[in-house]
């Protein structure tokens, strides 16, 4: 995982960044593109208008000054995982600071290493109609899909909850491996499900 | 518009967050086959995906550039905007010059070394400079003991 800041000159150097970009694989490379995307998307309109190469150059930028120095310990891939949900989490705080609660901050491992965002959701006093909406009707769209799915069904029921994944493999008495799979499937779905409406 | 997010937005994001954590957990081999069922080509999605990271590196070097660029302009019209009780002419700021580099040997770097091709406004910013840093006094009491 990431590490709080270092001064810029003990921070990685962009030649050694250079040099774990040029190491990475096409399946680390892969997962971050998603990551970031996901990661982005999930953020609606409190991301402003950025997209994954925002989240990619602030990454970078914060690793480089140090903001959130790179222990070469853990690849870099990883590395840049725990950066993005931090920084994804600092865009929200900016959109909403009432909401200022620093997801990476409050981030737990679980006895098998897994991170969970044990963040409960509470619902806002003011609003939004057309944005609620929006984010309604998705929510709406993934329900649909899983119709006929009910593990993935419970699982997005705890998730809308606020529960941790931890949470919710221990209300549903699934293992991990069981909610890793439902998860899939639900990536698998949602994708083809957009692709369909597209 | 409201900056206060809604419950559904807030479910949305945990939605998407619990899938963003579920590719980090991908295997390699489900990954890539993942990228050939939504049609991509793994290699170019994951040359794209360097490209960006690549992008990212030289534009925080750019930026550090220009910050640089920044800081140095404003030290010079800093510089330029001070008045310095340095002599009136040309050639007696070179000669004072040179005498400082008579008495202070160490401060001859390889940027000095040719001299007689300085111009006077390298003389004048490096005589500055030196004032700035306080070397032309701590030389004139050099001379005074």
């Amino acid at each position: 995982m990431a590490k709080r800041r270092v001064p810029e000159e003990k921070a990685a150097s962009p030649e050694e960044v250079i040099g774990a970009v040029e190491a990475l694989t096409t399946p680390q490379l892969l997962r971050l593109k998603k990551f970031a995307c996901y990661r982005v998307q999930g953020l609606g309109r409190a991301a402003m208008g950025r997209d994954d190469q925002d989240l990619f150059n602030d990454s970078i930028a914060k690793t480089l000054k140090g903001d959130r120095s790179w222990n070469k310990d853990v690849s870099f891939d990883v590395h840049l995982f725990g950066v993005m949900r931090s920084i994804s989490s600092h865009w929200k705080e900016q959109f909403e600071p009432d909401e200022a609660l620093l997801e990476s901050d409050l981030q737990k491992s679980s006895a098998t290493g897994q991170l969970y965002n044990p963040i409960a959701r509470v619902a806002s006093t003011v609003p939004d109609p057309e944005e609620s909406l929006v984010a309604k009707g998705e929510i709406d769209r993934i329900v649909a899909l899983f119709a006929d799915d009910l593990h993935v069904s419970l699982i997005i029921e705890g998730l809308r909850e606020g529960n941790s994944g931890k949470e919710i493999r221990e209300k549903l008495g699934i293992s991990e491996r069981d909610y890793e799979s439902a998860l899939k499937r639900m990536r698998k779905k949602i994708r083809q499900g957009a692709a369909n409406v597209q | 518009m409201s900056s206060k997010r809604t419950n559904h937005e807030r479910q949305l994001e945990t939605l998407m967050n619990a899938l963003a954590e579920s590719v980090a957990e991908e295997s390699d081999e489900e990954i890539v086959a993942e990228a050939a069922q939504e049609g991509q080509a793994a290699d170019v999605v994951a040359g794209h995906v360097r490209e960006m990271l690549l992008k990212s590196v030289k534009a925080h070097l750019q930026e550090k550039l220009r910050t640089s660029r920044k800081m140095y302009e404003q030290d010079v019209a800093t510089l330029n905007a001070k008045e310095y009780p340095l002599p009136g002419t040309a050639a007696e700021k070179r000669r004072l010059l040179a005498s400082v580099f008579q008495l202070r040997p160490e401060l001859v770097t390889a940027q000095w070394r040719d001299f007689d091709r300085l111009t006077d406004e390298d003389i004048e910013s490096s005589l500055k400079q030196m004032q700035e840093l306080g070397i032309l006094d701590d030389v004139q009491r050099d001379r005074e003991k």
